[in-house]
């Protein structure tokens, strides 16, 4: 390389009685070398500083001359590095020298303590939103956003398709795999198909898929309105009296509203494809007897409870989505976080709801 | 001594896909100056910026930084000491979102040296108060800043590792008059003091006339004269002329100018 390669030494230090002799270059990358010997002599300070043989000399350097000196420039110091003394110098004395006012630990543990709230608070002003909006838009069906609804059928709907058959194809193997192995002990191999069905359509076929959207969908809703907070787009709407409410979070609610129970209808039938294939190389139960069976022992409540069910994780997958995207503040790590926080506030709020739901369908004895 | 010259530029070319923004730039920035990068909106001040930044690879021509031939086939190991002496501001300021202004300052320093934790923090605060930001904005996230304290604390960030060349894209684009005049003044500072070679892309005529001390204008993808700001706003070539027919109104109101 033939990058002009300095001369002078690095930095150094010698002590000579009560003064310091500063040698060498005193640059930002070669003050390494004199870093922690100058440190442990500031303490001593102010030294009588003597600089003959400075070679050069820039800010951090000036800085740490200062951190040794009386404040004044040091002896022999060549006139050209004046200025860059006195302006060091000066500025240092304004320099902030303590740390910001650390906050206590029960101040922290309040800050967490208040945060889920916050975000609930959040959830909830967004519900009554979207639902003021419905309201409106029943009253009024002009003004619904088609363009704006087909666009979110597109992407969290038709785009998932592919990726949501063939994991509820996987699942729906696996579960008959498990499930078969068991059953084939007790000879019991006819029951496969209730046991695929049933799990399928009440609880797998649904919760797969809105694990999938909340993971697709709800990011990107979140990621999108957070950059567009960033950008002040939002902002924008509001000011040319546009309501972002009926332009940007309805068609999403919709969209996603629509789409769910048709992504869920598709991975119950892609399910039970991967458990046919699976219940015939192993226990002989073919695609005939499922065809057979499953009308006559699996009750069509079934498919429609899990169809149900999806509706509400769709609405909930949409409105986390929106809310933690509408609470960002739309730099880049807000935009990180709030996008972690959409995918894993709606995966619990789906799971949660499915627990409810088991219970509230058991009571009812559907 | 004998200093090689900071940028030397030679016939360079970019272009975008089919689009060429230079077709052949020559200049030369001598050591200590402050140029001035004008030209019309898409003449391409902010890409040769980015390619005097080792951003962006010319297509054609050859890159000189501080006597040393530089082109987009060098790894990055070797542009990493030429990218110290370097020091970017960008328009918005660019800094990190994550961290707070002291962090953003430190961060260079604590990455390109072995400097004990102590002094780089103390070298960052001295950063901060260089560029005249209060001592309480150290400890601010740059969510929390106005627009010319972003600038300073961008200015700050690029000063960290005591560059020798200070690129900035449109120091006072987006902020008021009082601020602008002020950011001007802080440049001159330290330029002085800390010996730097600036170059600053701009459309802020104060700026051209109080801070560079020589002006290259860029039009038809090449540099099309440099020359103090004063000589240049006299000049007779018609595009030139054009860019600097409000210039002269605006000196003339503005007292002092130049």
């Amino acid at each position: 390389m033939s990058a002009p390669l300095s001369p002078s030494p690095a930095a150094a230090l010698r002590v000579v009685g009560q003064s310091l002799h500063l040698e060498g270059d005193w640059t930002t990358l070669r003050l390494s070398a004199v870093a922690d010997e100058a440190l442990a002599l500031a303490p001593q300070a102010p030294w009588r500083l003597v600089a003959h043989d400075l070679t050069r000399l820039d800010s951090n350097g000036a800085r740490l001359i200062g951190l040794l000196g009386d404040g004044g420039p040091p002896e022999g110091l060549d006139p050209r590095w004046q200025p860059l003394v006195t302006l060091v110098q000066g500025a240092a004395a304004e320099a902030p020298r303590s740390a910001s006012p650390r906050r206590g630990v029960l101040h922290r543990i309040g800050e967490r303590g208040l945060a889920p709230l916050a975000s609930l608070r959040s959830l909830l002003t967004i519900l009554g939103q979207l639902l003021l909006a419905l309201l409106a838009l029943l009253r009024d069906p002009r003004r619904l956003r088609w363009r704006e609804t087909l666009n979110v059928l597109t992407a969290s709907g038709a785009m998932a398709v592919p990726i949501i058959a063939l994991l509820a194809f996987l699942l729906g193997g696996v579960l008959a795999y498990q499930g078969g192995i068991q059953l084939r002990l007790f000879g019991a191999n006819i029951f496969i198909v209730e046991l695929v069905t049933l799990t399928l359509f009440r609880e797998f076929g649904p919760l797969i898929t809105a694990i999938i959207v909340a993971g697709r969908s709800g990011a990107a809703f979140t990621a999108e309105l957070a950059t567009m907070r960033g950008n002040r787009e939002i902002d924008a709407l509001m000011t040319l009296g546009l309501s972002p409410v009926e332009r940007l979070l309805l068609p999403k609610w919709l969209g996603l509203v629509i789409a769910m129970p048709l992504l869920t209808a598709l991975a119950n039938a892609a399910g039970l494809v991967g458990a046919i294939l699976v219940a015939d190389g192993l226990l002989g139960v073919g695609f005939e007897t499922f065809y057979r069976r499953v009308p006559e022992v699996v009750a069509a409540q079934h498919f429609w409870v899990g169809i149900g069910k999806s509706v509400v994780f769709g609405m909930v997958i949409a409105l986390v989505g929106c809310s933690e995207g509408m609470r960002a503040r739309g730099d880049a790590e807000s935009i990180g976080r709030n996008t972690t926080a959409s995918v894993v506030q709606s995966i619990f709020w789906v799971i949660v709801l499915d627990a409810l739901f088991s219970i509230l369908f058991n009571e009812l004895g559907w | 001594m004998d200093v090689p010259t900071p940028i030397r530029l030679r016939a360079i070319e970019t272009r975008f896909g089919a689009t060429r923004v230079h077709r052949g730039v020559d200049l030369e920035v001598r050591r200590g100056e402050a140029l001035g990068l004008v030209g019309g909106s898409g003449s391409g001040k902010s890409v040769l910026l980015s390619v005097i930044s080792l951003l962006k690879a010319p297509s054609a021509g050859e890159l000189a930084l501080f006597g040393e031939r530089l082109d987009s086939a060098m790894d990055e190991a070797t542009l990493i000491p030429v990218r110290r002496r370097i020091g970017v501001m960008f328009q918005q300021g660019a800094l990190f979102s994550s961290l707070t202004v002291l962090e953003n300052v430190m961060l260079p320093l604590s990455e390109h040296s072995d400097l004990p934790a102590t002094l780089v923090e103390e070298f960052a605060r001295l950063k901060i108060a260089l560029v005249g930001l209060p001592a309480a904005a150290a400890e601010r996230y740059p969510r929390e800043l106005s627009g010319g304290m972003l600038k300073r604390a961008g200015v700050a960030r690029a000063l960290a590792l005591d560059p020798e060349l200070l690129l900035l894209d449109e120091p006072s684009a987006g902020l008021d008059p009082v601020s602008a005049a002020e950011l001007d003044a802080l440049l001159n500072t330290l330029r002085h003091a800390l010996g730097l070679t600036l170059v600053l892309v701009t459309h802020d005529l104060d700026s051209l006339f109080t801070v560079t001390d020589r002006v290259a204008y860029l039009g038809q993808g090449r540099v099309l004269a440099v020359a103090p700001a004063t000589e240049l706003s006299e000049s007779r070539e018609p595009e030139i002329a054009r860019y600097f027919g409000n210039a002269r109104a605006a000196r003339f109101r503005a007292p002092g100018g130049g």
